[in-house]
C-alpha cells in the first residue's frame, strides 16, 4: 500500500478483522458467514449415524450415495426436526426422516457407485466415555425397502 | 514502527504466485464439492438465491468455461472485480447448495469469506483507480491484507467460541474429546466401510481417556494459538510462525480426528506461511552462501 502512495486505500490495522468477527457473531450460521462453533465443548457422549443393508452390513454412504456420514447425520437431524415441528411424535419423526433421507440418498446419481442394497437401515450410534472406559451403543432409527 | 501499520510492499511475482496458489486451490476443490439438484433446507445466502441452477446439466459447460476463464484472469491479474466475482459466486453458490441439504459443513466457509474480502478489495481498488493515480498492485496488496485479516478473524472466532460455549471449561473438558474421536472414526467407517478405522478410533480414544493431563497439555495450547492469530498481521515473520503453528494444529486434528480442513490449510500456506516469499528467502540464502564459498580464500601468508 505504501508503494501505491494513495491514501484512499490506506488500511486501518485489524479493522476488517473486527468487522468480520462482529458480523459473524451477529449473523452466526449465515452461509458463508459462521461463528465457527465446532468442537467448542466436549461431553461424555456423542452420536453419529450409520447406514446398513438388510443384513446389517455397513452400506458406506460416501461410496453409495456420494455423501459423507458427517453431513448425513445433520441431514437426518434436520428432517427429523422438521417432522417434529409438524407435530409428529418423536419416534415416528425419527423413522420418517430416516426413510426420506435413505430414499433421497439412494436416488442420487453417483458415477461408478455400486447398486444400493434392496433394503437400507439407518442407525444412531452413541459413543461415549466414562468410569468403565469406552462405550458404543446403537439404535435403529428407520428403514426402507427400495425394491 | 512503520511495519506495524504497513507491511513491506510485496513483489509482483510474490503476489502473482499467491494468486496462482488460490487459483490452484479453487481448481482442486470446486469440482470436489458435491452437487445437489435442489436446496431443500436453504442456509444463509441460499435463502436469497436459489443456487440449484448451478447443478443444471445444461449449464455445466458454460459454468466450467466461466470458471476456467475467471481462473486465468485471476492469475494474470486482469479484470479482477469480474474474475473474483465469478469465482466468489461459483464457490459460495456451490458451497451454499451443498450446505442447504440439511447438513452444514464448515469446510467451505473460510475460502468463501476470503474470496468475498478479495472481491471488496479489488472493487475498492478499481473505484480508486478510476479517480486516477493508483498503482495496479495496490488492489493485489489490499486483497492479500484483507485475506489475512479474514483468516485471522476466523481463528479468533473459533477461540472465542471455545471460551463462550464451554463457559471457560474447554481445556478441562479436553479428555472428553475421546468420545468425539470415537464418533469421527465411526463416521469415516460409515462413509467408507473400512473396519480398521473403528480399531484405530478405539486405540486413540482409549489413549486419550487414560492420559487426561497429557491431553490437556498437548491440545490445550492450540486455543491460545488460535487466539493469537491476529499477530500474523504484524509482519512476515509473525505470519510465518503463526501459520506454521496453525498448520501443525490442523495436522494434529487431521491425525487425531480425521477432519481435514484442506481449504483452511491451503490458505495458511499461501498467506501466512507465504510459500512464495519463503522460497525466495531460501533461494537468496543459498545464493549468498555459494557466493561466499566461491570467493578466493586468503592464504596463510596473506593472513
Amino acid at each position: 500500500m505504501r508503494r501505491a502512495t494513495d491514501r484512499r486505500l490506506r488500511r486501518v490495522p485489524g479493522a476488517l478483522l473486527c468487522v468480520v468477527v462482529l458480523l459473524s457473531l451477529a449473523l452466526r450460521e449465515w452461509y458463508p458467514f459462521s461463528f465457527f462453533p465446532m468442537y467448542a465443548s466436549f461431553g461424555p457422549a456423542t452420536w453419529h449415524v450409520l447406514v446398513t443393508d438388510g443384513d446389517d452390513h455397513v452400506a458406506p454412504t460416501a461410496l453409495l450415495f456420494g455423501i459423507d456420514a458427517r453431513p448425513f447425520k445433520r441431514m437426518w437431524e434436520r428432517r427429523m426436526l422438521a417432522y417434529v415441528a409438524a407435530g409428529r411424535p418423536g419416534a415416528e419423526a425419527e423413522a420418517l426422516a430416516a426413510q426420506d433421507l435413505l430414499r433421497e440418498a439412494a436416488a442420487r446419481p453417483v458415477p461408478d457407485a455400486p447398486p444400493a442394497p434392496a433394503r437400507l437401515r439407518l442407525w444412531m450410534i452413541t459413543s461415549g466415555v466414562g468410569a468403565g472406559g469406552l462405550t458404543r451403543q446403537q439404535r435403529l432409527l428407520g428403514e426402507v425397502a427400495l425394491r | 514502527m512503520s511495519w506495524w501499520r504497513e507491511p513491506p510492499p510485496r513483489a509482483t511475482w510474490e503476489l502473482r504466485l499467491q494468486r496462482l496458489g488460490v487459483a490452484l486451490l479453487l481448481a482442486w476443490r470446486l469440482p470436489a464439492l458435491p452437487v445437489y439438484p435442489s436446496q431443500p433446507f436453504p442456509v444463509g445466502v441460499a435463502t436469497w438465491i436459489d443456487f440449484s441452477a448451478l447443478a443444471t446439466p445444461a449449464w455445466a459447460p458454460w459454468l466450467t468455461a466461466a470458471f476456467a476463464i475467471a481462473l486465468v484472469l485471476y492469475v494474470l491479474g486482469r479484470a479482477m472485480p469480474l474474475a473474483v466475482g465469478v469465482l466468489l459466486v461459483l464457490w459460495v453458490g456451490r458451497g451454499a447448495l451443498a450446505s442447504s441439504q440439511g447438513g452444514l459443513d464448515h469446510t467451505t466457509q473460510l475460502l468463501g469469506l476470503v474470496l468475498l474480502a478479495q472481491w471488496i478489495a479489488y472493487l475498492r481498488a478499481a473505484l480508486a483507480r478510476r479517480q486516477g493515480g493508483l498503482a495496479v498492485a495496490a488492489g493485489d496488496e489490499l486483497a492479500v491484507d484483507y485475506s489475512m485479516q479474514t483468516i485471522a478473524a476466523a481463528y479468533v472466532l473459533a477461540a472465542g467460541m471455545k471460551l463462550v460455549i464451554s463457559r471457560g471449561g474447554w481445556i478441562a473438558q479436553l479428555p472428553y474429546i475421546s468420545s468425539d474421536v470415537l464418533k469421527l472414526h465411526g463416521q469415516l467407517y460409515a462413509s467408507l466401510g473400512d473396519a480398521a478405522l473403528l480399531a484405530r478410533g478405539d486405540t486413540l480414544a482409549d489413549l486419550i481417556w487414560s492420559h487426561p493431563l497429557l491431553t490437556q497439555l498437548l491440545i490445550g495450547p492450540t486455543w491460545l494459538l488460535e487466539l493469537l492469530a491476529p499477530l500474523a498481521l504484524l509482519g512476515r515473520l509473525p505470519a510465518l510462525l503463526i501459520g506454521l503453528g496453525l498448520l501443525a494444529m490442523h495436522q494434529g486434528i487431521d491425525w487425531l480426528m480425521l477432519i481435514n480442513f484442506r481449504e483452511n490449510q491451503a490458505l495458511l500456506w499461501i498467506y501466512f506461511v507465504n510459500l512464495p516469499w519463503l522460497a525466495s528467502q531460501l533461494v537468496a540464502r543459498g545464493r549468498q552462501r555459494s557466493a561466499i564459498g566461491a570467493q578466493p580464500q586468503p592464504s596463510r601468508a596473506d593472513a
